[in-house]
C-alpha cells in the first residue's frame, strides 16, 4: 500500500482484502501451510481492562483478556454459528427446551483440577444468580436450569423454547471456571484467574499490560502457536496508532474510521476491515413528549441521509441502516429499500403531529468514542430543514453512563452487533429488553421476537425476524442511521487473525508469527 | 490619549495594538462580516484547501473556516477577555486591600488565597463547573474565580512596596478615607503590573475556555469556538492540517497580541521607562 493511492482505490483494495479475509476456504488453505509456532505477539489497546473476574466483564480488552485465560462451552465463529469449545456436540430436543452439552473430557484449569459438570453447572449457577449482577446474563436465553448428566455431559433446560442457545452461551461472561474457586472465594478471580483458555497470566498491571504465556496443557492440540502474548494499554487511539506506526506493536483490534487509511498505509501493516452490525444509534423515549408521537419520530427518521451519514461520520468505512438494528451481518437480515432523506416530509409529519413551528430539543452524546457526537452535530445539521432545532450536549463518558444512558429522553447510544437477532432485540428493544432505553414496549414487537426465538424452523424465523424489523422501521423507536465496519490492522508477520463481526471475539490462540520475521 | 500616543511610540506597544485592534474588529463585527454560514455542510469540498471560495480552506464537514473563526471570535475572545476581566479586578481590589492593611486581615485573606492556588487552575475550574452546572457563561465564571488567586498574589506584592511611599503617609495623615487611599492612591500604582498580568492572562484564558469546551463543559458542537475547534479536528489532523492550523493559528495571534500590548503598557505605565513621566 503507497501514499499514491486515492482513497477509492484505497477503499477498493481494503475492501478486497477484507474480502479475502472472510473467505473461509482461504483461511483453512493458510492454514494448511506450514505454521510456525512461538514467538511474542504485542497486542495494542486503547481502552484499559480493569475486571479479571470473568463473569463480570464489561468491555472489548476486557473480553480479549478472558478469552485467553478462560474457556466457554461454545465459542463464536465469525460467522455468528456457534462452535465447539468445552462442549464437543449438543443437540436439543424437538421442541427446543433441554439441550444437552456434551463436555470435552481431560480438561484441567489452571490450578491443576480436572474439569467436570460439576463445574459448568457451579459457573451457570453464579452467573445467573441475581446477586452476581454479572453483565449479560440475560443474553444467555430463558434458561430455567443447569444440570449434569454424568461427569461429561450438562443438560440446559429453558423456560421457553429457544433455539439460539449455543449462540448465545458464547456471551463473553459465560466462562467456565472450576467449583471449588467460586465456593471458597469467587471474588479471588478478580485478582488470580484459574482457566482453562490457552493462555495463562503471568503479569497484570492494571492500565499498563498484561501479558500472558502458552499454556502447555491446552485442550486443542498444536495450539495456541504463541508463546506469549502481551496487551499493552495506551491512554488514547492515538497512542496506540502511533505504537503501530513504530512497530511496537504487532496488532491493533480497533482503529477510529478517521485514522485507518493512514495506519494501513503504514510499512509493514496490514489493515484490517469487516462489515460488522455495530452501530450507532438516537434513542427516543417513546413515553415522553415529544417523541411519544410516532409521528414525531418518523418526522426525525426523514431527516437523515444515510448515505452521507456513513461517508461522515464512519468516514465511508461502513453501511447505511434503515431504523433496525439489524444489517447484512446477520443471519435473519431483511431487506428494504434505503429511507430517503425528506425534510418536507419531516415538516409537514411535525405540523400533523402538532408542531406547526417545528421541535427545539436537546441531544446528548458523550465523547467516547468520537463519532457519538459527530453524529449528533450531522443530525443537528441534516434535521435543520427539517423543522428539528437540535442543540448538541456533549458530556464526558463516564457523566453520560451516570447521568444519561438508560435515562435520557434523547441521545446517541453506541453498541457491539450482538450473536443474533433475538440477543440484539432481547438486549435493547423488547419491553422485557436488559436496557428497555426507548421503553417503546410494543406488545407487538415483543410476541414477533418471542415467537421467533422459540421457533426452530428457519424459514418460519426469517418471517417472523422480519416481521419484527419491519416494525421497528416503521415505528423508529430509534434511529439506526449507520452501522460500522470493524476496523483493525496487523504486521504483515501476523497470521491467523480472522476479525470477528461481533467485535467481542478475537481467537488468539489461532494466530501466529510468520517466521524469519 | 497621552498613554495611546505613548504606546504607538513604542513598537511592541504598536504591534500589540494593531493586532489586539484586529481581533477586537472580528470579534465585534465578524458574524456580519463572515461570506457563509459557519455551520453549513459542503459535501463536495471536505478538507478543502483555502482558494478562491474558502480563503481558509474547510473543514472535515466541508464547513468555511473562515466564517467559523469569524463568527466564533466573538465567543472566544469576548468571553476569554470577560472571564480575564473578572479575574483582574477581583484579584487587584482583594490584593491592594490585603497589602494595604496588613495584620490579622492580610493573614486571613493571604492563607485563603494560599489555600486555593494549591489547586490547580484549570481543576479549580472544573470544580467550579461541577457546582454550577456547565454553560459558557459559567465557565467564563468558573475561570475568572480561578484567576483570582494569582491576580491577587502580584496586586498585594507591589501594594507592599507602594505603602511605603510618602504620598500614601501623607494620605494617610491627611485623615483619606481607606477606600481614598485604596482606591485613588494605591491602585493607579499598582495597575501596571496588574495590567500586564492581566494581559498576559487572555491567552491562558482561551486555552482554559478551550480545555473546558473540549471536556463537554463549555461551548457545544457545533459552536464555532476556536479551542473546540481544535479539539474536534485533531482527529483529522493527518488528513488536512487547516481545520486545526486555522483556529491554532488565531489563537496564537491573539495570545501574541495581548503580551505584545502587555509588555507595551508596562514600557508607558511606568513611571521610571515611560516618557510621560
Amino acid at each position: 500500500m503507497t501514499f499514491t493511492l486515492d482513497r477509492r482505490g484505497f477503499l477498493r483494495s481494503a475492501a478486497a482484502t477484507g474480502g479475502l479475509m472472510t473467505l473461509p476456504g482461504l483461511v483453512s488453505m493458510a492454514q494448511a501451510q506450514d505454521i510456525t509456532p512461538g514467538g511474542t505477539l504485542r497486542v495494542a489497546l486503547n481502552i484499559t481492562p480493569s475486571v479479571l473476574n470473568p463473569m463480570l466483564l464489561r468491555l472489548n480488552s476486557e473480553y480479549l483478556l478472558a478469552e485467553m485465560l478462560y474457556s466457554s462451552l461454545t465459542m463464536l465463529s465469525p460467522d455468528m454459528t456457534a462452535a465447539p469449545d468445552l462442549a464437543t456436540e449438543w443437540s436439543a430436543s424437538a421442541d427446543a427446551t433441554e439441550w444437552r452439552f456434551t463436555l470435552r473430557e481431560g480438561v484441567t484449569f489452571s490450578n491443576g483440577e480436572p474439569l467436570t459438570s460439576a463445574d459448568v453447572v457451579a459457573s451457570f449457577t453464579k452467573l445467573l444468580d441475581p446477586e452476581t449482577a454479572a453483565p449479560g446474563s440475560r443474553n444467555l436465553g430463558p434458561i430455567s436450569e443447569v444440570v449434569a448428566d454424568g461427569d461429561f455431559a450438562v443438560i440446559i433446560r429453558t423456560a421457553t423454547p429457544y433455539a439460539d442457545l449455543p449462540v448465545a452461551l458464547t456471551y463473553p461472561t459465560a466462562k467456565i471456571v472450576p467449583a471449588s474457586v467460586i465456593e471458597a472465594d469467587f471474588d479471588s478471580l478478580g485478582q488470580t484467574p484459574v482457566g482453562s483458555g490457552p493462555f495463562r497470566l503471568v503479569e497484570f498491571i492494571a492500565d499498563d499490560r498484561a501479558i500472558v504465556e502458552k499454556n502447555p496443557d491446552y485442550y486443542v492440540e498444536g495450539q495456541p502457536y504463541l508463546d506469549r502474548v502481551e496487551v499493552r494499554t495506551f491512554p488514547d487511539a492515538a497512542g496506540a496508532a502511533a505504537a503501530m506506526l513504530a512497530g511496537e506493536v504487532d496488532l491493533l483490534t480497533e482503529i477510529q474510521p478517521t485514522d485507518f487509511a493512514r495506519i494501513a498505509a503504514g510499512e509493514g501493516i496490514e489493515g484490517m476491515r469487516t462489515p460488522s452490525g455495530r452501530f450507532l444509534d438516537v434513542v427516543m423515549d417513546c413515553t415522553v413528549a415529544p417523541f411519544d408521537n410516532p409521528k414525531v419520530r418518523e418526522a426525525l427518521s426523514c431527516c437523515v441521509d444515510r448515505e452521507a451519514m456513513v461517508e461522515l461520520v464512519a468516514e465511508g468505512y461502513g453501511t447505511p441502516g434503515n431504523d433496525s438494528p439489524v444489517n447484512a451481518s446477520y443471519a435473519y437480515f431483511s431487506d428494504a429499500p434505503l429511507k430517503q432523506y425528506d425534510p418536507e416530509k419531516s415538516k409537514a409529519l411535525l405540523a400533523e403531529a402538532g408542531y406547526p413551528d417545528g421541535i427545539e430539543i436537546d441531544l446528548v452524546a458523550s465523547v467516547k468514542p468520537d463519532y457519538r457526537s459527530a453524529m449528533a452535530v450531522v443530525l443537528r445539521e441534516m434535521a435543520k430543514p427539517g423543522g428539528w432545532t437540535i442543540n448538541v450536549k456533549t458530556m464526558d463518558h463516564p457523566t453520560y453512563l451516570d447521568q444519561v444512558w438508560k435515562k435520557g429522553a434523547f441521545y446517541v447510544g453506541y453498541y457491539n452487533m450482538q450473536p443474533t437477532e433475538g440477543t440484539i432485540f432481547n438486549l435493547l428493544f423488547t419491553s422485557e429488553a436488559s436496557w428497555n432505553e426507548t421503553r417503546w414496549n410494543n406488545a407487538e414487537f415483543d410476541a414477533l421476537v418471542a415467537k421467533a426465538d422459540a421457533t426452530t424452523d428457519t424459514a418460519e424465523r426469517s418471517e417472523l425476524y422480519a416481521e419484527a424489523q419491519k416494525l421497528m422501521r416503521e415505528e423508529v423507536p430509534a434511529l439506526v442511521p449507520c452501522f460500522f465496519d470493524l476496523l483493525g490492522a496487523r504486521g504483515q508477520n501476523v497470521m491467523g487473525y480472522e476479525q470477528n463481526p461481533r467485535g467481542a471475539n478475537f481467537a488468539l490462540h489461532k494466530v501466529w508469527l510468520e517466521a524469519g520475521s | 490619549m497621552k498613554t495611546l500616543r505613548a504606546l504607538l511610540r513604542n513598537p511592541q506597544g504598536a504591534a500589540g495594538l494593531a493586532l489586539c485592534a484586529l481581533v477586537m474588529f472580528a470579534a465585534l463585527f465578524g458574524p456580519a462580516l463572515a461570506p457563509k454560514d459557519p455551520e453549513a455542510f459542503n459535501f463536495g469540498a471536505r478538507f478543502a484547501g483555502p482558494s478562491a471560495e474558502f480563503p481558509l480552506g474547510t473543514d472535515w464537514y466541508g464547513r468555511d473556516l473562515l466564517s467559523r473563526i469569524l463568527v466564533g471570535a466573538q465567543s472566544t475572545v469576548l468571553l476569554a477577555l470577560l472571564a480575564t476581566f473578572i479575574g483582574t479586578a477581583a484579584g487587584a481590589l482583594i490584593g491592594v486591600v490585603s497589602g494595604y492593611l496588613g495584620g490579622v486581615v492580610d493573614e486571613i485573606l493571604m492563607r485563603l488565597t494560599d489555600a486555593l492556588m494549591a489547586i490547580p487552575s484549570l481543576l479549580f475550574a472544573l470544580m467550579i463547573l461541577a457546582a454550577l452546572g456547565s454553560s459558557a457563561l459559567n465557565a467564563v465564571l468558573a475561570i475568572g474565580i480561578a484567576f483570582t488567586p494569582g491576580m491577587a498574589r502580584i496586586a498585594r506584592s507591589v501594594t507592599l512596596q507602594v505603602r511605603s511611599f510618602d504620598y500614601v503617609a501623607a494620605a494617610k495623615a491627611r485623615g483619606e478615607s481607606l477606600a481614598w487611599i485604596v482606591g485613588a492612591e494605591i491602585l493607579p500604582n499598582t495597575i501596571a503590573p496588574v495590567i500586564v498580568e492581566g494581559t498576559i492572562r487572555v491567552a491562558f484564558a482561551i486555552m482554559t475556555l478551550a480545555t473546558l469546551s473540549f471536556l463537554g463543559l463549555g461551548a457545544q458542537p457545533p459552536a464555532p469556538e476556536w479551542g473546540l475547534m481544535i479539539a474536534e479536528a485533531r482527529d483529522h489532523l493527518f488528513r488536512s492540517p487547516w481545520p486545526v492550523a486555522v483556529p491554532g493559528a488565531a489563537i496564537a495571534i491573539v495570545a501574541i497580541g495581548f503580551n505584545l500590548l502587555g509588555d507595551g503598557l508596562r514600557d508607558v505605565l511606568n513611571p521610571r521607562t515611560g516618557d510621560h513621566a
